[in-house]
């Protein structure tokens, strides 16, 4: 049996689709069986992301309404051979949800993958409710400033309340990724430090990721950040990835801005 | 008939003399209107036109009916509302009792209490009291207000507070040592 994890944000563009296609990847490195779900109807996105936005012939209002089986449905990864997205419907947009539907798709799912990721639309309407009510657990992707902190304090409140899990009295578990970390700016008071944000949301911290220019190509050409070995951003997500899988990861210091002149201010010394 | 049933609070008061009654009076005027006053001692006719000019409510019989065992009782079940977990924004928390919150309260997020309030967490959202005192740690974003009256967030130093309301004034006090809850 696998186990359903839904990313959600509240507010848009943190990077919730990047995070999704990342970790799925990051997982699958391991050795897992995944499979991301775009849930965002409407605005399908994922599939751009992973660089596979030409092989979408099926997608997941097909597979619910049994207009296409889940085989012909499930698209698999250029980059890992364990990795399979479902993608949104671009045509049909939220309200073609139906709540048994998307239960039954989940449970078919969780028995296929050892990891079921659902990345959430932003906002907190119908779209999300489905998104988060049969999920196991959820992944909150943040910035760090205050209307990313507020929108995913509501959100919060939203799974805590109307997840299946939750009303059937289990605890719904939530994990923090604070994306977009910029250490010059937390260095210099402009951003909201993690402790801060930790202690507003008190859930727990899986991760931060530093801000990262490549990401912006990363998602333009369809090769997720992850890939990118050189990227700090991209060796975050390698951590997050592998703390999902159950392995204990040192967490890093993304926040302190290590200004690239000081060894050369150090080296001018002897010269 | 129609039989109405209310729960009210009664302060019991014993008149020792004219003189410190109505001055007693004077001072709690506006606190004492919300209830009902049982008077034990002598009603003088001065009282009794202060009463009458000041539309104070009052009874001078009042049996509660039950020994001291069923009164006990009811002072164990305190009219307290207990929340125990973070209170976030866009949560909106209306309380009739008193309030603990052992917790958060976050930015978007309201409170209002008809009595008490205690909260133990950081307030970045609203509260609005109307009991006799609150003890709160506010941040300065938070906005507070109490019996009617906005508090002035730099009063309140983003640290723990006192705030209570005596019958015509607010007292904001901070603790200066803070607690420990746990």
């Amino acid at each position: 049996m696998g186990v359903v994890f839904a990313v959600i944000s509240g507010k848009g563009g943190v990077g919730k689709t990047t995070t999704t296609a990342n970790l799925g990847l990051g997982i699958a490195q391991e050795g897992k069986k995944v499979v991301l779900v775009d849930f965002d109807l409407g605005q399908r996105n994922l599939d751009l992301i992973l660089g596979l936005e030409n092989r979408v012939i099926y997608d997941m209002v097909h597979v619910m309404d049994d207009e296409a089986g889940l085989k012909q449905a499930l698209i698999k990864s250029k980059h890992a051979d364990n990795l399979f997205l479902l993608a949104a419907s671009q045509t049909k947009d939220k309200t073609a949800l139906v709540q048994e539907k998307v239960k039954k798709l989940i449970a078919t799912l969780k028995e296929e993958f050892d990891y079921v990721i659902l990345d959430a639309p932003a906002g907190i309407e119908s779209g999300f409710e489905h998104t988060i009510m049969f999920a196991d657990a959820t992944i909150v992707v943040v910035n760090p400033e205050v209307s990313s902190i507020r929108d995913a304090d509501k959100a919060i409140g939203i799974v805590d309340a109307k997840c299946e899990r939750a009303k059937e009295n289990k605890k719904v578990q939530k994990y923090l990724i604070i994306n977009r970390i910029n250490p010059a700016m937390v260095t210099s008071g402009e951003m909201l430090m993690s402790g801060d944000i930790l202690d507003i949301l008190s859930i727990d911290l899986l991760g931060k990721i530093p801000e990262d220019k490549a990401i912006v190509e990363a998602s333009n050409t369809g090769k997720p950040i992850i890939l990118n070995e050189k990227s700090q951003a991209g060796a975050a997500y390698k951590r997050i990835s592998k703390r999902l899988c159950g392995i204990d990861v040192d967490f890093e210091d993304v926040e302190t801005f290590n200004t690239p002149s000081l060894m050369g201010k150090i080296k001018s010394l002897f010269q | 008939m129609k039989v109405k049933q209310y729960s009210i609070k009664v302060f019991e008061i014993n008149i020792e003399s004219q003189s410190s009654f109505l001055a007693f009076m004077d001072k709690n005027i506006i606190m004492l209107r919300h209830y009902l006053i049982y008077l034990k001692g002598e009603i003088t006719p001065a009282i009794q036109e202060y009463l009458d000019t000041n539309d104070v409510t009052y009874t001078t019989h009042l049996n509660l009916r039950g020994n001291k065992e069923q009164q006990e009782l009811i002072l164990k079940q305190s009219d307290l509302k207990i929340i125990d977990e973070i209170v976030r924004s866009g949560q909106d928390i209306r309380v009739e009792s008193d309030l603990l919150v052992l917790n958060r309260v976050n930015s978007g997020a309201k409170i209002y209490v008809e009595g008490n309030l205690i909260i133990t967490g950081i307030v970045d959202g609203m509260l609005f009291c109307n009991g006799d005192f609150m003890l709160v740690h506010t941040s300065p974003k938070a906005m507070i207000v109490f019996n009617g009256v906005e508090i002035d967030g730099s009063l309140l130093q983003n640290k723990f507070n006192k705030i209570i309301f005596n019958g015509d004034e607010i007292l904001v006090s901070p603790i200066e040592k803070e607690p420990k809850w746990a």
